[in-house]
């Protein structure tokens, strides 16, 4: 087994809320809360989880948009919280991030030509003539044409501009790339173009893909492993055939029933879950999800479970949730 | 037989569209949105209408509604509900249909309620309006609907301002709003895209179990294929303000025959249905200034002929309950 490209070991990310006139921290926000897991180099890793769960801060503190509170992040070996100046500028050069809507990740200021050249400048990499010719290839690498470099992003349709999005990411050649609801904004169509784009850069460049988004449908298409969040933690994390043939957490389960299907005509629909996602400002004692829960024990408000292998499971599934413990007897 | 030039006289089901045209004028000329459509609901039926951004659907349904303010307006066609055509009433008796008979609920309930005004005031409003109630019944009866809807302790919320519930809560507030007075034809304009799925399964059974007890007819408009296949009786796919083709669910998801229908169906992934590959549709969805004469998705299409450059193909029925408009449809 190779080493891994990516290794995450209990990160956490809080926010402080501040209210009144004088705001003064008043709580905090547990965004991301002891998260750990690894990625191996050429595999997608799934994030998936509803609004709030923490699945963008999680994708942005692992880049350092924002710091960490504690916790490691170790990239190809390294430990890439200490790096700092110099050093942490190089050390980014090997992950980039696509945002989901192209429109506000591009400046409406810039031409193309500017955008895609930007990377090379920041990091002072090649001289502006070599420039030119590397930002064409980029062009045609994502389908686009090595005209449209005179054109400013407002000139292209929303497929168009996460093409140049994505074009931006790979000019320094990175080994990692957070992707965070990359086609959430897109029509149907435009969707599977971009899926399809991203699945033949990965092979032909060895990308490795941290992908973020609330679409199962999606994310069973694109990865290999699947983490699902809720509330800032991670609560279940398999490979994609076993996370969808044989989900262990209720939570899960839910999910992935509540993903309305193309089928045989009109069903009688059944609700999964009663209740709304916890405000993180005060989430649930013991287990964040009993509230909602249907098969919450009496231990499940008292007690957090911890992401381990339950016994009986395969390798490379992880669950946090007290019902395992029953499987087997003690 | 050809629907777009039916000489039916007597309309049938609670809402008949006939030959609807729907313009805006711009600089370079009246743009058309809607162009030309047809269709029937029937009495407790789900017509789910699926189609990407740019499509029409969502001027069809404010068109319904006469809610189009210039610089657009409905140029042509007759929008039959209950039996009279609704572009022929006087705007004063269109208030008293609009919100009573006919309700809407719209994408983004933050923006589709007034956020100076309380729950309760803004269902009141609507109540005392179409109803003719005093306030003190008009708030039992909002109440009584917030209740409806699953919203807890309905008597807070109804003091409640829209920025202090969630979204899912916001969005059964709105449907609240458009049951307060039992309408009888409910039309749903993408109501679960901003929501979480299982937030988005919850208000899914809530419409569907408050459609069946008062026996709505519903126009559903989602650009989600497996929300539209799990609620509909009756799907119409549009495209670029043209109806592609309406069949009952099972037939249009199992055996569509629009080229369109079949592309859309196969690039979105679907859970245990794995392919390597997603099938794509070239190029994207054109504005409706730039439309081809011709089939307007000519330039899309693999399975295009000479004529689909000349004719805009009529809708024809291949099958029974089946309509297509396409010169070279999918084998059946």
């Amino acid at each position: 087994m190779n080493s891994p490209l990516l290794e995450v070991k209990n990160l956490k990310k809080t926010f402080p809320v501040r209210t009144g006139f004088f705001l003064r921290q008043t709580g905090e926000v547990k965004a991301v809360d002891d998260v750990s897991f690894v990625i191996h180099p050429g595999e997608t890793l799934g994030l998936v989880g509803e609004s709030g769960c923490g699945k963008s801060t999680l994708g942005r503190s692992i880049i350092r948009l924002y710091e960490p509170d504690s916790g490691e992040v170790k990239f190809q070996g390294e430990d890439f919280l200490a790096h700092a100046g110099a050093r942490l500028r190089q050390a980014r050069r090997n992950m980039q991030m696509i945002f989901q809507d192209p429109a506000a990740a591009l400046n409406p200021r810039m031409t193309v030509g500017q955008i895609l050249a930007e990377p090379y400048k920041v990091h002072r990499l090649i001289g502006s003539g070599e420039r030119q010719t590397k930002v064409r290839q980029l062009l045609s690498t994502v389908g686009l044409q090595s005209s449209d470099v005179n054109r400013y992003p407002h000139e292209f349709s929303g497929g168009q501009k996460q093409r140049i999005c994505i074009a931006r990411t790979l000019a320094l050649e990175p080994r990692l790339i957070v992707a965070d609801e990359p086609v959430s904004a897109l029509d149907v169509s435009i969707q599977a173009q971009i899926l399809n784009l991203l699945k033949d850069l990965q092979e032909k460049f060895r990308l490795t893909y941290l992908f973020i988004s609330h679409d199962l449908s999606v994310i069973a298409h694109v990865c290999d492993r699947v983490a699902v969040m809720y509330l800032g933690k991670i609560v279940e994390l398999a490979t994609r055939d076993e996370l969808f043939a044989n989900p262990k957490h209720p939570y899960t389960k839910a999910l992935i029933q509540a993903i309305p299907r193309i089928g045989d005509g009109k069903l009688v629909i059944k609700k999964s879950l009663s209740g709304e996602v916890p405000s993180p400002l005060a989430p649930p004692k013991g287990c964040a999800f009993h509230p909602r829960c249907p098969q919450k024990m009496d231990r499940c408000s008292r007690d957090i479970p911890i992401l381990a292998a339950a016994p009986g499971i395969p390798n490379e599934h992880q669950c946090s949730c007290w019902l395992l413990d029953k499987e087997v007897p003690k | 037989m050809s629907i777009g030039t039916s000489t039916v006289k007597t309309p049938t089901g609670v809402l008949e569209v006939r030959n609807l045209e729907t313009r805006f004028h711009s600089k370079l000329g009246p743009v058309r949105v809607v162009n030309n459509i047809s269709y029937t609901i029937h009495q407790a039926e789900t017509l789910g209408i699926v189609g990407e951004s740019g499509c029409g659907k969502s001027v069809t349904s404010l068109s319904l509604m006469r809610l189009i303010d210039p610089p657009g307006e409905i140029s042509r066609g007759q929008i039959f509900f209950e039996g009279k055509d609704l572009l022929e009433l006087p705007e004063s008796q269109m208030e008293g249909i609009r919100g009573r008979d006919m309700a809407m609920i719209f994408q983004e309930p933050m923006t589709a309620l007034n956020p100076v005004l309380t729950i309760g005031q803004q269902i009141d409003e609507q109540i005392i309006r179409h109803k003719k109630v005093r306030r003190a019944e008009a708030k039992e009866r909002a109440i009584e609907v917030l209740n409806r809807v699953g919203i807890p302790s309905p008597e807070q919320r109804y003091l409640s301002y829209p920025h202090q519930l969630s979204g899912g809560m916001r969005q059964r507030a709105m449907i609240a709003m458009a049951l307060s007075c039992h309408p009888k034809f409910l039309i749903a304009d993408e109501p679960t895209t901003a929501l979480d799925v299982t937030i988005q399964a919850q208000i899914l059974e809530l419409i569907q179990s408050i459609q069946s007890q008062m026996k709505m007819s519903v126009q559903f408009i989602s650009h989600d294929l497996g929300v539209i296949s799990s609620v509909s009786d009756r799907v119409m796919v549009m495209y670029g303000g043209q109806v592609c083709e309406i069949a009952t669910t099972q037939k249009l998801f199992r055996h569509p025959r629009h080229p369109y229908t079949e592309a859309l169906i196969q690039a979105r992934p679907q859970l245990g249905h794995r392919v390597a590959r997603l099938r794509t549709i070239d190029g994207v969805v054109p504005s409706p200034q730039e439309l081809p004469p011709g089939c307007p998705f000519q330039n899309r299409c693999s399975r295009v002929k000479q004529e689909c450059r000349e004719f805009n193909p009529p809708l024809t029925t291949p099958a029974e309950n089946h309509l297509v408009a396409c010169h070279n449809p999918v084998a059946g």
